[in-house]
């Protein structure tokens, strides 16, 4: 026997997937996505975006009735401290205004047109860095822009970054939204072979060499860089970096800076990780807290969707944010990829209880969207959060009453981390 | 008389057409042996034909099929090492030894196991075996070298064989010769 019996077997395996007709959607789509750059580059306006993905409805077997849906007004609601009962929260259609002072009105002016360099004047204290996307065929990222608590901008021009990549050669802009440490004075940044930091107060940089492709950074404690290191073969590798004294240490626990919630110093790390509904092999989602030198985790809580069934989350991506002072309330709100009674592949965001792993709320962005659309970035006070999302910008969502409004209107084209507080 | 911006346009989007048309039912089916999953490889599919379309004016004389081919072998790896590699533990064997007297269709066990290997073995297997591409060009797509293809099938076989021994005989084929 040759290879041909291996490509038979190939055949097989994929020979109940039926002919596609994709060429004149994807043709279309092209259109919309050039056209949107065309709008979001050209006009710093209002700008109405038309969603960029041809979604297919994927119908699902019979279930449940379906969660009652909240349909929250478009206004900030009043304060609460509770998450309330658990449920379900459709984008509204035409969200509420809320100012946010110094972030932006539109997602536009997160690429500013003025910007003075750190070097010359350094900033008081980070409310937001921002990578503007670069150019498809780009060598290297665009510069980092720091935006001052005056609502004015800096660009990052003392240090030339470079797009990170994994041990297969995938490459990635080095910005992560959790790269503004809790006193809001540094920035840290993953490059292969080192992590950087720069002190956005004094536009100093600190750099701590650390051997491989580093991607995501965490701050543990204005002293304490967490850094991932792709190893290649789905394994990884996590540090704590002292970047003052420029030196790394792995640490014991087997967490990953992929999956981890941004937590208080003094308090155990909080890890959300795991999939639904999954293959076996696959990790069930599970809620996990970590001490850095021990090797198992010291709490473990199965993520409980039962409160929000047919709705659910399947599996997260991107960062998750805590609430609290100091990071250390009881939720944590994550974006990923769930289902609702008719559909599945629905971009989602999500409220977890950290004391019980109960589902408490979900936000239902739907399926026309990018992947990887929608992400958490920081809280504005107890129960609201902020998020980005590809289509509205930014939006602040109230998990006490469901409510959602506008912050920056329009696309945010770049990486975007945010630290209000 | 000059073609007009819309008369340009059109001619490209009937070239873009005509060329997915063509090509895109085997290449749904390489997505799927990537993914495993219907869905995920029709979305994989579908936004690598986006990336294509947006650049087609550029790639349209060149090579638009290892063009599209890369961004989708590297989105497919992507994916899968992002959502595999948070697991932290390796390959779980599936049913070795097991003693089932049913017996079970080779394409289910295949399938199967070929789900359990990392994501750019899978991808090297599929390049290869499926796509019938040269070494070479397998290298070119996934943006390694030759001497990672050669190892990463030879891994990938031994696997496959280790996952589902009823299809020792018919892996065995594919040892590099």
């Amino acid at each position: 026997m040759g290879t041909r019996e291996l490509a038979e077997l190939l055949d097989q395996a994929s020979a109940d997937v039926r002919a596609p007709a994709l060429a004149e959607a994807a043709w279309a789509r092209a259109g919309r996505v050039h056209r949107r750059r065309r709008i979001v580059t050209g006009v710093a306006a209002a700008v109405a975006v038309c969603a960029v993905a041809v979604g297919v409805a994927v119908p699902l077997r019979a279930g449940p009735r379906p969660h009652p849906v909240a349909t929250p007004s478009s206004s900030p609601a009043p304060s609460a401290a509770s998450p309330g009962p658990p449920s379900v929260d459709q984008m509204p259609r035409q969200p509420g205004r809320r100012t946010i002072g110094p972030l932006p009105a539109t997602g536009a002016a997160f690429r500013p047109a003025e910007a003075r360099k750190l070097s010359q004047r350094p900033v008081r204290q980070a409310v937001a860095v921002v990578e503007p996307h670069s150019a498809d065929d780009a060598t290297r990222p665009e510069p980092l822009y720091v935006l001052d608590t005056d609502g004015s901008w800096a660009r990052v021009d003392v240090v030339d970054l470079a797009f990170t990549r994994d041990e297969g050669n995938n490459t990635a802009d080095p910005l992560r939204p959790t790269a503004v440490s809790p006193d809001r004075r540094l920035v840290a940044v993953a490059q292969t072979d080192e992590l950087i930091v720069v002190d956005v107060t004094t536009a100093a940089v600190y750099r701590t060499p650390l051997p491989g492709y580093n991607e995501q950074v965490m701050w543990r404690s204005n002293d304490t860089v967490l850094v991932t290191r792709d190893d290649g073969e789905q394994a990884t590798a996590t540090f704590a970096v002292d970047w003052r004294a420029r030196t790394a240490t792995r640490v014991t626990a087997g967490l990953s800076v992929w999956n981890t919630v941004v937590s208080r110093p003094d308090g155990p790390v909080l890890e959300l990780r795991g999939v639904i509904g999954a293959e076996a092999g696959d990790e069930p989602m599970v809620l996990k807290e970590w001490q850095l030198d021990r090797a198992a985790p010291v709490r473990e809580v199965p993520v409980d969707g039962r409160a929000l069934a047919p709705y659910g989350v399947d599996e997260w991506y991107g960062p998750a944010v805590r609430n609290g002072a100091d990071a250390g309330g009881d939720l944590v709100v994550r974006a990923g990829w769930g289902r609702t009674p008719t559909r599945q592949g629905v971009e989602v965001v999500a409220v977890v209880d950290v004391r019980t792993g109960e589902l408490r709320r979900l936000l239902d962005l739907g399926r026309d969207r990018v992947k990887g659309c929608c992400q958490p970035l920081d809280w504005v006070d107890e129960h609201t959060v902020l998020l980005r999302t590809d289509q509205e910008g930014l939006i602040a969502w109230d998990v006490s009453t469901g409510a959602v409004s506008v912050v920056s209107t329009g696309p945010l084209l770049g990486i975007v981390a945010i630290a209000l507080h | 008389m000059n073609p007009t911006p819309s008369d340009e346009q059109a001619e490209f989007q009937a070239e873009f057409v005509a060329f997915v048309q063509a090509r895109q039912h085997r290449l749904l089916r390489s997505a799927y042996l990537m993914c495993g999953d219907h869905h995920r490889a029709e979305d994989l599919l579908q936004d690598a034909l986006v990336k294509l379309a947006l650049r087609w004016r550029q790639v349209r004389h060149g090579e638009p099929e290892a063009y599209l081919r890369k961004i989708m072998y590297r989105d497919a790896v992507s994916w899968w090492r992002r959502r595999r590699r948070e697991t932290l533990v390796d390959v779980v064997p599936l049913a070795a030894g097991s003693d089932s007297a049913e017996p079970v269709a080779d394409r289910v066990v295949f399938a199967a196991a070929l789900a359990r290997l990392a994501p750019r073995q899978r991808a090297v297997l599929v390049l290869r075996f499926f796509d019938d591409l040269t070494e070479a060009r397998t290298a070119q797509v996934l943006g390694v070298s030759v001497g990672t293809v050669k190892s990463q099938t030879s891994v990938a076989l031994r696997r496959l064989r280790a996952l589902a021994p009823e299809l020792g005989e018919l892996l065995a084929a594919g040892r590099e010769r």
